[in-house]
């Protein structure tokens, strides 16, 4: 299973309704990624700080997060500022550094880290099965949410399936190679997997409706309404900000 | 005075899809209250007939009763799913919340229980099961033996008058074991196991229901006898029951 590092926790964030989060989110993050003003991406990098911090989330894990974003941006940079045109920056040996090729990637990174911090401090604080029952409440239908929660839980399990298939196959001097043999087997593997996917999730279904289930979650705690208006507060200061920034 | 429900099985005819000799031919099956065991051989269909009871499956002919009443539809069942709780052979089928609590308070909750009452079953019921101080932990993360207990409580919190429960020492260790014998032995409601462990079915059950070639046998006799088994390090003093035999 995924583990969720961030959903368990004391702070606002954690208490707000995940649909207060929810709705912010969708304002401010499409707000930020899609936008190339420099000010609006450092205003969106700042609250993704500001609001990781007052989440109060352990910063050694939301930095080991960070890491995997930024090893993508890593190359990016390797290739971006050797490759465009324009105003040339300097010479780095016989490779020109273009200043465009130098901006691009470094709106990228801003942004994608900012991005990134907005997503665990808004989302991640929630559980899943808060998110699931918050997007319930804002309109999206019951399959889809269940389709989401059930996927988040199972796709370890179905991962560890593959994993034993995958094992039994090599303990058996299973070798991949360029061969009809690899296809097929490969095949078989996937196709196993789906079945046996397929056959828990029945297991499942049916020990869901053991227990009741008729399509819905139910939730354990009630999020607490001064922390929905305090970050419902928050959240839309912030979007204002972003909005005058980006207008000024 | 043990709790339970009037479960019956009256003509049962199912065929397995694709199968040409059906699995219960006729099959009659009565229970009460009490503790009982079910045995047969594999793909004798124990955990089917289970899910027959609950109406998890449609049998090709026959009645299904509970209390007195058929079962024909769906609501039916759910009525009956209220009074017979079902511990399913795999625990990770059937735990999918994030923390403890949380599953154990799914049953309950689903049933209308307000969150207070639902969160006071679910610590009440892991301290019956002997899993208190659990409430928040992450569940994917305890051990097999821990998952089995949960599973258990998820069920036992939605209060049943019959558990049915399928293979539960399926993988587990010694200490686990025998710690499930002794919670299973405090319960107050009836309940029927499914296992191949018959060490433990005689620690508990009153008798025993043997599914053969399509049909059932009752029984409430068993008969103890004494055969080999083995021990590791057997040279050396081992605890046998409550003796220590060289």
């Amino acid at each position: 299973m995924i583990e969720e590092k961030f959903a368990l926790g004391n702070s606002v964030f954690h208490k707000a309704d995940p649909v207060v989060k929810l709705v912010g989110a969708a304002c401010l993050l499409p707000f930020v990624a899609v936008n190339d003003d420099l000010k609006v991406i450092l205003m969106g990098l700042f609250f993704g700080i500001f609001f990781v911090l007052l989440a109060s989330l352990e910063l050694r894990h939301v930095l080991k997060h960070l890491v995997v974003v930024n090893i993508f941006m890593f190359f990016l940079w390797i290739v971006l500022p050797f490759s465009g045109s324009g105003e040339v920056l300097y010479y780095f040996g016989p490779l020109a550094v273009y200043k465009k090729g130098v901006e691009l990637p470094l709106l990228i990174t801003l942004k994608a880290n900012g991005v990134s911090l907005l997503i665990i401090s808004l989302l991640s604080t929630s559980s899943v099965q808060r998110l699931g029952n918050g997007l319930r409440q804002l309109g999206v239908s019951v399959q889809f949410t269940i389709l989401l929660l059930t996927t988040f839980r199972y796709l370890g399990v179905i991962m560890q399936e593959y994993g034993r298939l995958r094992r039994a196959a090599k303990l058996r001097r299973f070798k991949p190679g360029l061969s009809l043999h690899t296809y097929r087997t490969y095949a078989y593997l996937i196709a196993m997997t789906f079945v046996r996917s397929y056959e828990q999730g029945n297991r499942v279904n049916n020990a869901m409706i053991m227990r009741g289930f008729s399509g819905t979650f139910p939730i354990m705690d009630l999020p607490s309404k001064n922390s929905d208006y305090k970050v419902g507060t928050l959240l839309a200061l912030s979007f204002t900000i972003l909005i005058a920034v980006s207008i000024i | 005075m043990k709790s339970g429900s009037h479960l019956e099985l009256q003509n049962i005819v199912f065929r397995y899809p694709g199968a040409k000799i059906p699995v219960y031919d006729q099959l009659d099956f009565t229970f009460e209250k009490g503790r009982a065991g079910l045995l047969g051989d594999n793909g004798s269909g124990k955990t089917t007939l289970f899910h027959v009871l609950v109406g998890l499956v449609k049998p090709d002919r026959g009645r299904v009763l509970f209390n007195g009443r058929e079962m024909e539809n769906d609501n039916d069942f759910k009525f009956l799913r209220r009074h017979v709780g079902m511990v399913f052979q795999q625990a990770d089928d059937q735990l999918f919340s994030p923390t403890v609590i949380e599953d154990v308070a799914f049953g309950p909750l689903n049933y209308d229980c307000a969150r207070e009452e639902a969160a006071e079953i679910a610590s009440r019921t892991l301290k019956k099961v002997g899993l208190q101080g659990y409430e928040h932990r992450v569940t994917h993360r305890l051990s097999g033996g821990e998952k089995r207990l949960v599973a258990l409580a998820t069920v036992l919190a939605m209060e049943p008058d019959v558990l049915l429960l399928d293979e539960p020492t399926n993988d587990l260790d010694k200490s686990s074991r025998s710690r499930l014998i002794d919670i299973l032995g405090e319960l107050e409601q009836s309940y029927i196991i499914i296992s191949h462990d018959q060490d433990f079915l005689s620690n508990l059950v009153e008798s025993y229901y043997l599914l053969e070639k399509g049909k059932l046998i009752h029984t409430t006799d068993a008969i103890l006898h004494q055969h080999q088994h083995f021990h590791i390090l057997g040279e050396q003093n081992h605890r046998h029951h409550d003796s220590l035999v060289d």
